[in-house]
């Protein structure tokens, strides 16, 4: 991890750690915080604590997305501190509905000028957000608001299983993953286990972003905690709602950012402090698919 | 007949006037974090609305099968019943313009037309008093869905405004190309249609004087000729609310804020026990 962020990320950069509450990579963002990176531009649907941290931590300048929240608990108060006070420093917002999210990530990964939506007309996205227009539409059915196409710098991805080409496999929620990664300039893939190129051709469907677009593989088990990983952990709500104290002031915010950012030299030391009786708690029951069979061709 | 509950508390009230807006065979969608409403949508799949079906952008999936609702796993519905679970593109290209559900919102602000607010409560966008979390799929369905339902747990004049500061979500307003703006509005104290383009009580909770709804709301509420009390739920829907929909209460978080929201929060966690 230390490698592929010191590689990919660099200051000014636009960086997109996607996911929808499962699968963020707070180890990335966490990576990222103690390289202390500076002035970047992150991007994601829904903003939650890993951000928060980020922003917190002060690595940002800007931030684009269409949802903010700590889910099921309540406000973002860094954000909320950075936009409302600029505190630890002003952080300058750009935001969009989901389906402009949508729209912007699969423009830039189909390298489209603009992609066309039926939202927004009437409403003050526009005013706020100079860059959702209107254009007319060519089949004379009037106006029609566009978005422009989205391109991060680096798109970083948590998912289950990859193998080291970084041919990545994930299930569940799916939420914007594969058009971040085909959008982005460069992609790294954290999974929670490495598998046999085998594995990954035996079951080609469940391949959502192939090796050929990965830069970085990176093997980080228990990488996306407190969110989770369907089949190898649950949310640890504890967490989310004890951050939701913790952010409510940046002093006892950056206290929490030594303790468990700068102060651990990397994300097994960061696992090891959270210990096995919380891994044990988040532990899932199974719930396996049944096999399929896609016939024997060799 | 079925027997109308003496005993109902005013989060039950809300959820079961909810599910009296819904249609057996309808799709509904649902945002995250809206347990009121949730509870309004299982209590029509248990009553009235067998065949109900739900979309949904956070579960990005479909679903027909229903569970009890739940704060820790707060996915179960969607992660454990989905019929197809596509990722946000599908949700939005597919799913949601296909069927376009019927959805209850809760907005942050709203004015007399029925345009609302989830972006910032201030008047300067770039450093607001308070900054909301944003308008996740409000602009994409507002602008032209016929079925936006409108919710508001805490009914006061911080919500209901004769301006609002930012429109995200689209009333019934002369800019408006196609859809319809709300149909219907739940409070912690009556019911609302826009019958004229324009907020009207159509009905008062027990024990609520409709000027006090007046005082509460920041702009000139229009009345319905045959304004009346809320029929009260049924023994039967408040059993299913406490017994089987919702045995752990969580729709009440919705009526809370600060503190006594947290410490619910805790206690739900302990009862259910990830704590």
């Amino acid at each position: 991890m230390q490698e592929a962020i010191a590689e990919y990320v660099r200051d000014g950069m636009s960086v997109a750690i996607e996911g929808f509450t499962a699968f963020i990579c707070f180890a990335a963002g966490h990576e990222i915080i103690r390289q202390r990176r500076r002035d970047l531009t992150l991007i994601r649907m829904t903003p939650d604590l890993i951000y928060d941290q980020m922003i917190a931590a002060g690595v940002a300048r800007k931030m684009i997305f269409s949802y903010l929240g700590n889910p099921g608990v309540g406000s973002l108060h860094c954000v909320r501190r950075a936009v409302e006070k600029g505190i630890p420093a002003p952080l300058e917002i750009e935001e969009y509905s989901h389906y402009g999210m949508v729209g912007r990530y699969t423009a830039g990964a189909m390298k489209l000028p603009f992609f066309p939506l039926r939202s927004y007309l009437g409403s003050d996205m526009p005013q706020v957000n100079e860059r959702i227009r209107t254009v007319e539409s060519p089949y004379g059915d009037g106006p029609i608001a566009v978005v422009p196409p989205l391109n991060p710098d680096v798109a970083i991805i948590h998912a289950q299983r990859a193998d080291v080409q970084g041919n990545t496999q994930l299930w569940g929620l799916l939420g914007i993953q594969k058009e971040a990664a085909f959008a982005a300039r460069k992609v790294i893939v954290v999974v929670e286990e490495i598998v046999d190129e085998a594995v990954i051709r035996a079951d080609p469907n469940r391949t959502l972003i192939p090796g050929l677009i990965v830069d970085a593989v990176v093997h980080e088990p228990y990488g996306a905690h407190p969110s989770y990983v369907q089949g190898y952990y649950d949310r640890d709500n504890l967490f989310y709602l004890n951050w939701d104290k913790i952010s409510r002031d940046q002093g006892q915010t950056e206290a929490w950012l030594e303790e468990w950012v700068y102060g651990l030299k990397n994300r097994a030391e960061y696992i090891q402090k959270l210990g096995e009786e919380t891994l044990e708690r988040l532990r899932p029951g199974a719930a396996p698919a049944s096999p399929i069979d896609y016939g024997a061709y060799t | 007949m079925p027997q109308p509950a003496d005993d109902y508390t005013v989060d039950e009230l809300i959820s079961v006037c909810i599910a009296r807006q819904l249609e057996d065979g309808e799709i509904v969608a649902q945002g995250l974090a809206t347990p009121l409403v949730v509870a309004g949508y299982l209590l029509a799949k248990l009553t009235h609305a067998p065949n109900l079906r739900f979309a949904s952008a956070i579960g990005q999936a479909i679903c027909e099968d229903w569970a009890p609702l739940g704060l820790a796993t707060i996915e179960k519905l969607w992660l454990g019943k989905a019929l197809i679970g596509g990722g946000f593109v599908r949700a939005a290209t597919e799913i949601l313009p296909r069927f376009a559900p019927k959805e209850f919102f809760r907005p942050a602000q709203i004015d007399a037309q029925g345009n609302f607010n989830n972006i910032a409560i201030g008047k300067d966008y770039r450093k607001p008093y308070m900054r909301l979390p944003g308008t996740g799929g409000i602009p994409d369905v507002t602008t032209f869905s016929e079925h936006v339902y409108i919710y508001v747990p805490r009914h006061s004049k911080v919500t209901f405004v004769e301006r609002v500061d930012f429109v995200s979500g689209l009333g019934h307003s002369p800019e408006r190309r196609r859809g319809a703006g709300p149909r219907y509005c739940i409070t912690d104290l009556g019911q609302f249609d826009w019958a004229n383009g324009r907020m009207r009580l159509i009905s008062y909770h027990r024990g609520v004087e409709p000027r006090r709804i007046q005082r509460r709301t920041g702009f000139e509420l229009e009345i319905a000729p045959d304004v009346h009390e809320t029929p009260p739920p049924t023994e039967e829907e408040v059993r299913l609310l406490r017994e089987e929909i919702d045995p752990l209460g969580i729709r009440r978080l919705e009526m809370l804020g600060g503190t006594a929201r947290k410490e619910l929060i805790r206690t739900i966690l302990e009862r259910e026990g990830v704590l």
